[in-house]
């Protein structure tokens, strides 16, 4: 050892991180860059002449875009600028999930798992792990930035040019290091990784509200949130690098403090010690409802709220319906089938929308239904079925909570629709009409939530499968119309299978047939259930 | 020695091509403590997981109070307490919740009891599952057995993580349901747990039964230990049949000598005019490698 200091095997910690992480980076890396490099071919299409983006710019100058993903920063409005505005929120979203679980992992699972006392023991300085940490992340979102960059550029579209690739690459690298020195500062704060990811989400996600006040307001107020902050940089324009030189500091001083704080605490330790809870359970705890109910709940919450909140923004965009629509062929093929058959265009595209929302609120039903395999695979079902309870009365506590979450799910995202579209609207929807758009997809929603049943009770090991057909599904619906895959394939699925009410009639035999279907594949599922055994590791 | 609480015969189970159980019996008591041993992967937990209706066994019979354990598994549970040797518990609720709702699930249990539990095993039940170490994983499950009001115990190494303050705490509850005339079944490989606490035990090896009986009968059929110091000489005692393992040290010789062949060594050693002796019984250890050495 030459170096006895805090900082001793810094660098051989990094490399072996890196190796360690090899694929898990690499997977990111791919995921993040094909997002940043595939997604920019697609703005030409949406608005084909300079025309149509003159007049999308004006789409894009409704609050509810400015504030979801940024204002039109510069004018005259090209590709590259309708590029940054409307990627790089999301592109800014995505990087902090993955630097939150990199960071979080490699300084609080690890040690939580004992590897970091391990670590410690060897001739290591007290703050190599933090650093090499830092380093690795470093280096992960360097790479992303420039392979951004270098694919934004080959990408070959008009006015996205190097100066405002590397502009943009910029962003993902500085962001990159602000989620970083944020996850880094929870990690030591909090002590265990389940508190340092919570907190860091939690904080992006005010970083993005903050960002849409920022946005919508302008001023000293976009100056707060980085999500309305990197827009100042004026990708595709003014190209200004002023700050990055602002967002460098931000990164090094919180990363400073997380490094000091680190040096600061003992092992296993956090500046914030775990909240200590209650000594006995509430008397609705139970019963395995009781226990089902508790164990959901807060993703219930988050869910139905999410929900409100899509239904809210899709129902923003009929404020400028004309535009938004006539503008964009891909919107327009969406919905040009029913408008030819003579349905009114608002309509059919509200039908549309909720269609599509509906296959989205089916995720978070399967997942109540899939928390029992969780269970089995973290060996924790034996502790419930060595008591007095029955696998059928514990798979139906979970499938009844499923079966409720689909239908406030579907009246989340009503509501939210129907509020706002009452607001921008001059003669807004009935609320009753955009109910029966959701609710008439539920017995698709229930279709897949027994098909998960099904494959609990029969095939454990392939429960992902259903992912494949919600998956399927979702390609087919939403881009279906749009590549002219024929209908029969898009009315295969539960969800066209349904009528599109309110456009179309109420149709009594689909409904009931793909009704009966999801009732029997829930009772074959759950006889399957109740007879299995329980698979162990 | 009445009431049988436990009934297998002939359980196999096959994990593809693993036999991991090949005809397993056993007959537990009610008032019984009974000591299930046997080394890593020979099938204690695989058995108990039969047991508790987990699994299902692919020839035998098990019946636990008389009942089918995978036909009535809910009935036979309201009457069973289980403690696992891995015991994993959900990270956002505490140890008191989750003791709680175990005996709620179980149907009944003891309040006061229970308390008093938590505070002899030094358990705090405020903090947060994912808190809390292995050893308090287990006195999660500890407590919330022995509180609930159970006829049958079935104790998977439950305290491979548990101090040995905390393993006395244990074997004062052992004792306790013990003499209210309950039944436990305790695997183990702690073997000085099972000798202090098991009134019958059965070692178990490769998924089968490889002896049964009180620890008596089972040193039995072992050798005792023989440490001997004598006025005169003995000569070719490692001649004589049943001894084994002849070491001498100075005035001193011991020897291990077969059960059945004890009398007869003792008359040779009494010619020789005995000085000192001590004879004991073989330990479990020498027991399980004695089995063990044998047939491996
Ligand atoms: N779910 C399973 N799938 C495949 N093989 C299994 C499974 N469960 C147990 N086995 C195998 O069955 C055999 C018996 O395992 P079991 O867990 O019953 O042993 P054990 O006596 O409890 O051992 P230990 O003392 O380590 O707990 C082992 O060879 C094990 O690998
Ligand atoms: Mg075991």
């Amino acid at each position: 050892m030459k170096i006895s200091g805090k900082y001793t095997g810094t660098l051989a910690l990094c490399k072996f991180a890196l190796r360690r992480d090899r694929v898990w980076l690499a997977l990111w890396t791919i995921g993040i860059v094909s997002l940043v490099v595939a997604c920019g071919p697609l703005f030409p299409e949406i608005a084909k002449t300079p025309a149509e983006l003159a007049s999308f710019s004006e789409t894009m100058k409704n609050p509810a875009m400015i504030a979801m993903t940024g204002p039109v920063y510069a004018e005259p409005y090209t590709y590259g600028i309708l590029y940054a505005q409307m990627m790089t929120a999301w592109i800014l979203i995505v990087l902090g999930v993955m630097n939150f679980f990199l960071v979080s992992r490699h300084l609080r699972k690890d040690e939580e798992e004992g590897l970091i006392e391990v670590m410690r023991s060897l001739p290591i300085g007290r703050s190599s792990i933090v650093l090499g940490t830092a380093i690795e992340t470093l280096l992960a979102n360097l790479a992303i930035a420039l392979l951004s960059t270098v694919g934004l550029v080959l990408t070959g579209v008009e006015s996205i040019d190097l100066a405002g690739s590397l502009v943009l690459g910029g962003i993902i690298f500085c962001g990159g290091l602000i989620f970083t020195a944020i996850a880094m500062l929870f990690s030591q704060i909090f002590m265990t990784s389940r508190g340092a990811t919570g907190f860091s989400f939690a904080v992006l996600g005010v970083l993005y509200a903050l960002g849409a006040m920022g946005n919508i307001e302008g001023g000293a107020m976009a100056n707060i949130s980085l999500f309305s902050f990197v827009f100042k940089t004026s990708p595709f324009s003014g190209n200004y690098i002023w700050p990055f030189f602002i967002l460098l500091g931000e990164a090094v001083v919180i990363g400073f403090i997380a490094v000091l704080l680190n040096a600061r605490r003992d092992l296993g330790a956090g500046f914030i010690p775990q909240r200590n809870g209650r000594a006995h359970a509430k008397a609705s705890l139970s019963s395995p409802l009781g226990f089902a109910l508790r164990q959901t709940r807060t993703s219930n919450i988050a869910w139905i709220l999410i929900m409100l909140v899509v239904g809210i923004m899709y129902g923003s965009i009929f404020g400028d319906f004309e535009n938004f629509v006539e503008s964009s062929d891909f919107f327009k093929a969406m919905i040009m089938a029913d408008v030819d058959a003579g349905a009114n265009a608002m309509l059919s595209f509200m039908t549309y929308i909720t269609l599509i929302m509906s296959v989205i609120a089916a995720i978070p039903v399967i997942n109540v239904v899939y928390r029992i395999r969780g269970e089995e695979k973290r060996n924790r079902i034996e502790q419930i079925y060595s008591k007095a309870v029955a696998k059928r009365s514990f798979l139906l506590s979970y499938v009844g909570i499923a079966l409720v979450l689909s239908v406030l799910l579907q009246a989340a995202e009503g509501l939210g629709l129907w509020m706002s579209t009452k607001v921008v609207m001059s003669e807004p929807f009935a609320l009753s009409e955009v109910l029966a758009a959701g609710f008439i997809k539920l017995p698709a929603i229930w279709l897949i939530a027994g098909l998960g049943v099904l494959l609990l009770g029969l095939l454990p090991r392939l429960t992902s499968l259903v992912w494949l057909y919600l998956g399927t599904s979702f390609f087919l619906l939403y881009l279906g119309r749009v590549m002219d895959i024929p209908k029969a394939f898009m009315d295969g699925t539960a969800f066209g299978a349904l009528p599109d009410c309110p456009i179309e009639n109420f149709a009594p035999l689909p409904v009931a047939l793909v009704t009966v279907m999801a009732a029997a594949l829930l009772a074959a599922g759950t006889i399957f259930y109740s007879k299995r055994e329980i698979s162990y590791r | 020695m009445s009431d049988t609480i436990i009934k297998a015969t002939g359980l196999v189970k096959n994990f593809g091509k693993t036999k991991a159980l090949d005809g397993v019996d056993l007959a537990v008591n009610a008032g019984e403590v009974f000591g299930f041993i046997g080394p890593n992967g020979a099938g204690k937990s695989t058995t108990i997981r039969i047991l508790l209706g987990a699994i299902r066994a692919n020839a035998g019979n098990a019946a636990i109070f008389g009942k089918d354990v995978w036909n009535d598994a809910v009935e036979i549970h309201k009457r069973i307490a289980y403690v696992p040797g891995d015991v994993n518990l959900w990270d956002n609720l505490t140890g008191g919740e989750i003791i709680d709702l175990f005996i709620r699930l179980r149907r009944g249990g003891d309040k006061k009891y229970k308390e008093e539990l938590i505070e002899k095993f030094d358990f705090d039940p405020t903090k947060k599952a994912g808190t809390y170490s292995k050893g308090n994983r287990q006195k999660v499950a500890l407590v919330s057995a022995f509180a609930s009001d159970a006829d049958l115990y079935i104790l998977d190494e439950p305290t491979s993580g548990l101090d040995p303050l905390m393993e006395l705490v244990f074997q004062e509850c052992v004792h306790k349901v013990k003499r209210e005339g309950k039944a436990v079944l305790l695997s183990s490989h702690i073997l000085s747990e099972v000798e202090k606490l098991c009134d019958r035990l059965t070692i178990i090896r490769n998924g089968k039964i490889i002896d049964t009986g009180t620890l008596k009968e089972l040193r039995h059929l072992s050798r005792n230990n023989v440490t001997v110091e004598t006025k005169n000489a003995i000569e070719g005692i490692e001649k004589l049949e049943g001894v084994f393992d002849v070491a001498n040290s100075g005035d001193e010789v011991s020897f291990k000598v077969d059960a059945e062949a004890t009398g007869s060594v003792m008359k040779r050693l009494a010619d020789a005019d005995i000085s000192h002796i001590t004879v004991s019984p073989p330990t479990l250890e020498e027991l399980f490698i004695s089995h063990y050495g044998v047939k491996q």
